[in-house]
């Protein structure tokens, strides 16, 4: 991937909008709780920053490019951070310590899995411009 | 004064009626405005003196040619001709419907498309070409795709036997090594001197008596610089996984190119291209191995003299290190691997192209395009030439010449038609290119 910063922002919220929304959904009617969500707008959220980060980073690379190993390091990083916080201090809207790591694991990993494999080939279908314009879709 | 060329109205009619051509003639001047002048063939109908009283009523300084200097209506006659030689030599007219038709078709044709000398070679209106009735049958010429290529040739030497270029056959340097052992000269950073030192070294596994002699203008100190990354250097050889920066396909520096002046893009490929190689472990072990056993080394200098020997070849180069002396280097063979020329000259096609139409070019020298890949100084009325491929390098896109490259100027052309509007043309969605998608996955015709 050669992602420019907007285009990262946009892929992020687009696949965790559609496909991660869908896991989420699955995971909040199966445990009845709406807490899945809250975790999904954390990882969004956190992610956008993350984005910045990962945006200078890139501007180190001679090819201005981020492997997918990168990406899924990114995802391990990102997933370790927000559990971290939700663990040790809590965050508005989640209790602390109220979320199990083991749930944590299996919500997050289907979820960053089914964006990451989105992104990996049918986004290309789906939006033919999209590759080339760094990720953007508007 | 200046006369536009354009033939505004073209009647057929089997007489010539005088209050029909004065309607016709109150028309036009209500939609272009009265001419100064009104040049005509002097014939009964125009000459009659109810027009030229009607005239002098709607345009109070419209006047005639003097009457009898036919010469003085040159651009005149020379319609004239070209209709004559262009349309009604060629065509049949069976009733008059048809001539009314085909005649009126090659006037709204020529005036578009036909260009004029008095005109700098253009057409006298490229924008008043009719919007053809909706069709889906497209018509050829209407938007065409320009995706040539360029000509590509090498440097070519007096002696092909012992002095050879890399991109031709030369098997009979490795026959020759295999049997006799050798030293060979070698020129070029590039890819290709890692495919051939490769080769030498599959060789060397026949005949360990092979030697190479790396030979370099200079000492290349450190890779090219873009921002704060710097292109990793080994060896003397500057690494990179394609012939650009993988951004350059769709990330920061396709944007940064695409919004670049001209002169602005010519710097930026000058950056990101250049001599590169790729980042193969093994190529980079050969070197490594070849430096440590002794049977690769580099020599820096510029080349002042090749020659022939009975057995060999005699290079003599001025060596940059060490006091600036002359190095002469005896050996059996020269394998030139410092690139190919490429240029729109050897293409008959894209010269006289660019030459009619006094097409422009980039600082590269290659067809100037739009952001959207089109040749702006083709377009007549509907009428586009889009371009693509290593023609239009140094335009928007680096990667010009890659097959992603290829499908982004087609991507950019197909978008700049749909803007357009044209009838019967969808915008290229999400939804048609994931149905487009499945059937290439399922090997459908598209």
């Amino acid at each position: 991937m050669t992602p420019t910063i907007s285009g990262r922002w946009q892929t992020r919220v687009a696949t965790l909008g559609t496909v991660g929304a869908i896991v989420t959904s699955l995971f909040a009617a199966g445990y009845w709780d709406a807490t899945f969500f809250v975790v999904l707008g954390y990882v969004a959220a956190f992610g956008i920053a993350w984005d910045v980060l990962y945006i200078l980073l890139q501007r180190l690379r001679w090819d201005r490019d981020w492997p997918t190993s990168f990406q899924v390091a990114n995802g391990v990083i990102e997933g370790i951070l927000v559990y971290a916080l939700i663990d040790a201090t809590g965050l508005p809207g989640i209790e602390e310590g109220s979320v199990g790591v083991g749930l944590f694991v299996a919500h997050y990993g289907f979820t960053w899995l089914s964006a990451f494999i989105l992104v990996q080939g049918p986004m290309r279908a789906v939006f033919p411009r999209w590759r080339f314009l760094g990720g953007r879709i508007l | 004064m200046r006369t536009t060329r354009e033939g505004l109205r073209l009647d057929v009619a089997r007489r010539r009626r005088r209050d029909v051509g004065l309607a016709r003639l109150a028309q036009l001047f209500v939609e272009r405005g009265p001419p100064p002048f009104l040049r005509s063939a002097n014939g009964p109908a125009c000459t009659a003196t109810a027009v030229r009283d009607w005239l002098h009523r709607v345009g109070g300084t419209t006047r005639f040619i003097e009457p009898g200097r036919p010469w003085a209506n040159g651009s005149g006659e020379s319609f004239n001709g070209k209709l004559r030689d262009a349309c009604l030599n060629r065509e049949r007219f069976d009733t008059l419907l048809e001539a009314q038709i085909l005649i009126a078709g090659w006037r709204r044709e020529d005036n578009p498309i036909r260009p004029h000398r008095a005109l700098g070679y253009r057409p006298p209106a490229p924008e008043t070409q009719q919007p053809r009735e909706p069709s889906h049958d497209a018509r050829p010429g209407d938007r065409t795709h320009l995706t040539t290529g360029t000509t590509i040739g090498g440097r070519s030497f007096g002696d092909r036997r012992r002095v050879v270029n890399a991109y031709e056959d030369h098997a009979h340097v490795y026959q020759h090594l295999r049997e006799h052992g050798g030293t060979v000269i070698l020129r070029g950073r590039g890819i290709v001197a890692s495919r051939i030192i490769q080769r030498l070294w599959e060789e060397r596994a026949h005949n360990a008596n092979i030697q190479i002699i790396h030979l370099h203008r200079s000492r290349l100190a450190a890779g090219h610089r873009f921002g704060i990354a710097r292109r990793p250097v080994k060896d003397e050889f500057e690494l990179q996984s394609f012939n650009w920066p993988k951004g350059c396909w769709g990330g920061e520096p396709r944007r940064l190119l695409e919004r670049a002046s001209d002169e602005r893009r010519k710097q930026l490929l000058d950056v990101w291209g250049g001599t590169t190689t790729a980042r193969r472990r093994d190529w980079l072990q050969m070197i490594q191995d070849g430096l440590r056993e002794g049977w690769y080394r580099p020599e820096y200098g510029v080349v002042r003299e090749v020659e022939l020997a009975d057995d060999g070849v005699v290079t003599r180069i001025s060596s940059k290190l060490g006091g600036g002396g002359t190095l002469e280097l005896k050996v059996d063979f020269v394998i030139d691997c410092t690139g190919l020329i490429a240029g729109l000259e050897r293409s008959p096609l894209l010269t006289d192209l660019l030459e009619t139409y006094q097409l422009p070019r980039n600082k590269l020298g290659r067809v100037q395009v739009s952001n959207d890949f089109e040749v702006e100084g083709m377009r007549h009325a509907q009428a586009r030439l889009y371009a693509a491929g290593a023609i239009t390098l140094g335009g928007p896109f680096a990667a010009v010449d890659s097959f992603l490259g290829l499908q982004f100027a087609a991507l950019r052309a197909v978008d700049s038609i749909y803007s357009q509007r044209p009838a019967g043309l969808r915008r290229l969605n999400g939804l048609y290119s994931l149905w487009q998608w499945t059937k290439w996955a399922r090997g459908v015709s598209p």
